[in-house]
């Protein structure tokens, strides 16, 4: 279930236009990190730290996207679904890792076009806050 | 290593022993000897007056005092009428006369230098403030100046000056010939043997002293142990996690350090959150995080040691010990993962900036976590994961399950220091306006022009209750743990038998009492010069002396009223207003010439003591604190109200 949801975030990253577009997606993005990653640390004890910490850059990086004047007033709530189960924390992982890369990169070019120096601040500091998250969960040796 | 007392109070007893086997025809030497002797009477008798807030007549005055108080105040006073003797007996002329140095002069000067640097350490945990009253600058203040650490320290001189009493008699025995020989045209140095005399049975009184506290209140084992343990209040220098592989030892050493680091590091967060740009909700969340995972290491560690102990013939702690005490980090965790949660919606005005408690938890973390799972690299990157250590291979015997039991059990004490200073610290930056929240996150119906608000208060005070949650969880499991070490009898018993003698305080002297010293009153009264303040008897005493009155007893009693007398004339000294000083200057001007006495008087001549830790900071290539960040576009502090 979580796959589909961020199927469908990786969609809306991929068709957001301007700063603006990428910082709503963005925002949708790290909510269901945040909530993705802690649904899944105590699922397995090997990956509480990576998804403990991952769920922390997470919220740091909506925080840092909060503080961007260019975010549309409104977003759309986060998919929600059940919580995963053992078996689903690896491709959780992997899932988000993904995205994290992407939206990193994504921040990273709406920083370079934004006009206002604060959206250009906060999608610095949300693509750092996107790369760390990518940089805990993604995948390695069994 | 850290240096403990230990190290010094058993370098100092080799040599002290060493000294006084009489009988090797060294007796030539006496000059040198009598002098090193006085130096080290003089040290001991510093020792005391740092456990004695008061005289023998303010004392004698005192329903409140506990048995070892009170010896400790009748053995200093006789301590320095030793002292005083000896000091008389190495100014004779016959002293100075020898330019060699004695084999066992050389033993005496190092126990003395080696009492110096140990009274270094342990004024190295105590403060003079502005105000001149004594603060403590480190966890293990309050076991300095606790009452087991007097009752062990007290024992430790009287046993010293047992020793040194038959010694110094044998010295005052070789006195007279040593005169003869070396100034046959002088006379006999009457006063040298007499002084060594009179010094051997003041040390003689001072042994003797205690007795009633032995009987009263007798010395425990953890007394003595917790004394020895007493380490500097330099912070060990940092042990950085490198890229090579490290042992569980070393693993569990580096640990130790790095939780001694973190608990220096997070004195003084609650002032700093006043005002700091520094702290920051990043940091307090991630230190949050930290903690939460570090807890679940700990459980994990834990859990691995009780399947280890229901394997080994004889283990040091049951498995259903170690298992309660792994259930107690659970509550711990959930209590941490609470306060993380509760920060989700509180910024300050800079996001994220690297302090040195985030280096220090950031290192305990790594090592906690490759004593746990089988990667001497792990991180808690998804790609460093691994397999868990194997029990047999964590601890393979009892001296392995105390070294990790310890490490577990310093991780957690740590943490709960963290717990206790960081929920003052976020009550400190509440009352301060640093706490926010981002408008988006409020609810609509609050209409705030800004992209901040203050924090509301219901959001402040979820946040204070979740840092008093961990408080608590954190104390219950550091409790478990003080309890499961001291059985056990791990290394790091001493963090739980220090926390428990600070709970039974022996009052110090808490103002110089030796300031006198640098600024001598005018000499106007009989009782200006007493024992304590020239070494020779006091008016009091001599009147004694003059009645043919040798009882020791009614000699010291002599002593301690003299000493009491002049310190009584200071005091009025004192409570006479300096011209024009401010009382805050010289509150100040004391304490720094206390600073300054006490270097003076305590520098060891030799290399015993060592610089500072080195206190450069640098996160670690694979630590798993993330990157310092900061806010470019600080919040305004009057956006939004609090509701």
């Amino acid at each position: 279930m979580a796959v589909e949801q961020a199927g469908l975030l990786e969609r809306r990253l991929r068709d957001a236009v301007g700063v603006a577009g990428v910082l709503a997606a963005g925002w949708e993005i790290f909510e269901f990190v945040a909530a993705a990653a802690a649904a899944s640390a105590g699922q397995a004890a090997d990956l509480y730290p990576a998804f403990t910490f991952a769920r922390g850059s997470a919220v740091s990086g909506r925080n840092a996207i909060a503080l961007a004047p260019s975010l549309p007033a409104s977003i759309p709530a986060p998919p929600e679904g059940p919580a995963p189960t053992a078996a689903e924390a690896d491709e959780i992982a992997d899932v988000i890792a993904g995205l994290a890369v992407m939206l990193s990169e994504r921040l990273r070019e709406a920083a370079r076009l934004a006009a206002d120096p604060d959206d250009r601040a906060a999608c610095e500091d949300a693509a750092r806050d996107a790369a760390r998250i990518s940089e805990l969960l993604a995948g390695g040796m069994q | 290593m850290t240096a403990v007392l230990g190290d010094f109070l058993a370098a100092a007893g080799e040599h002290l022993d060493a000294a006084v086997v009489v009988g090797d025809g060294q007796v030539t030497e006496l000059p040198q000897v009598a002098q090193e002797l006085h130096r080290l009477v003089v040290v001991m008798t510093r020792y005391l007056d740092d456990l004695t807030p008061w005289d023998g007549a303010e004392a004698s005055g005192r329903t409140d005092l506990r048995p070892w108080e009170r010896v400790a105040i009748d053995a200093d006073a006789a301590l320095h009428a030793a002292a005083g003797h000896l000091g008389r007996s190495a100014e004779e002329p016959g002293a100075q006369t020898s330019a060699t140095t004695s084999w066992r002069a050389r033993q005496l000067a190092a126990a003395a230098t080696q009492l110096i640097a140990g009274r270094d350490l342990l004024h190295s945990h105590l403060a003079l403030d502005l105000h001149g009253a004594t603060r403590g600058r480190s966890e293990w203040a309050p076991a300095v100046t606790s009452l087991p650490v007097t009752r062990a320290l007290t024992s430790e001189i009287a046993h010293w000056s047992r020793q040194l009493a038959p010694f110094t008699a044998w010295l005052a025995g070789s006195a007279m010939p040593h005169a003869l020989r070396l100034m046959p045209g002088h006379g006999t140095p009457a006063a040298v043997y007499e002084g060594l005399a009179s010094a051997s049975q003041w040390l003689q009184v001072a042994g003797a002293a205690v007795l009633p506290a032995v009987h009263a209140d007798p010395v425990r084992a953890a007394d003595t142990d917790l004394l020895r343990a007493i380490p500097s209040a330099v912070v060990p220098q940092r042990r950085r996690p490198g890229p090579a592989g490290e042992s569980v030892a070393e693993l569990c050493h580096g640990i130790t350090v790095s939780a001694a680091r973190l608990r220096a590091a997070v004195r003084g967060s609650p002032d700093r959150a006043r005002w700091s740009p520094a702290v920051t909700s990043g940091g307090w969340q991630w230190i949050a995080q930290a903690a939460a995972v570090t807890s679940h290491l700990g459980e994990l560690a834990l859990r691995s040691l009780a399947t280890r102990a229901s394997e080994l013939p004889a283990p040091p702690a049951t498995a259903a010990q170690l298992g309660h005490a792994a259930d107690r980090l659970v509550p711990m965790r959930a209590a941490w993962h609470e306060v993380d949660h509760s920060w989700d919606v509180l910024i300050t005005e800079s996001r994220l900036i690297q302090t040195p408690v985030m280096t220090e938890a950031s290192d305990l973390l790594l090592r906690m976590g490759r004593l746990v799972w089988d990667n001497p690299h792990w991180t808690p990157a998804r790609a460093d994961r691994a397999p868990p250590r194997p029990p047999a291979g964590l601890a393979p015997g009892a001296d392995a399950v105390r070294c990790v039991l310890a490490a577990a059990h310093q991780a957690v004490d740590a943490l709960a220091c963290v717990a206790m200073t960081d929920l003052q610290a976020v009550q400190t930056a509440d009352r301060a306006g640093r706490l926010y929240m981002p408008t988006r996150l409020l609810s609509e119906d609050d209409n705030v022009p800004r992209r901040f608000a203050t924090a509301p208060l219901a959001r402040f005070r979820a946040l204070q209750n979740a840092y008093r949650s961990v408080r608590e969880t954190s104390i219950t499991a550091r409790l478990a743990l003080d309890g499961l070490a001291v059985a056990a009898r791990a290394p790091s018993m001493t963090l739980a038998l220090a926390r428990a003698a600070a709970t039974d305080q022996s009052p110090r002297r808490s103002q110089p009492q030796d300031s006198n010293l640098l600024d001598p009153p005018p000499d106007y009264s009989p009782f200006r010069h007493s024992r304590a303040s020239t070494g020779g008897a006091g008016p009091l005493e001599q009147a004694i002396r003059d009645r043919q009155v040798s009882d020791p007893a009614i000699l010291l009693r002599a002593v301690v009223l003299d000493n009491a007398a002049e310190r009584l004339i200071e005091q009025e000294d004192d409570a006479t207003p300096a011209t024009g000083l401010p009382e805050r200057r010289e509150n100040w001007q004391r304490a720094v010439r206390r600073a300054a006495l006490l270097a003076d008087e305590s520098f060891p001549h030799g290399p015993v003591t060592r610089p500072p830790a080195d206190t450069q900071r640098t996160r670690p290539a694979n630590s798993p604190t993330p990157p310092a960040v900061s806010r470019t576009s600080p919040p305004r502090r009057h956006s939004g109200h609090r509701s």
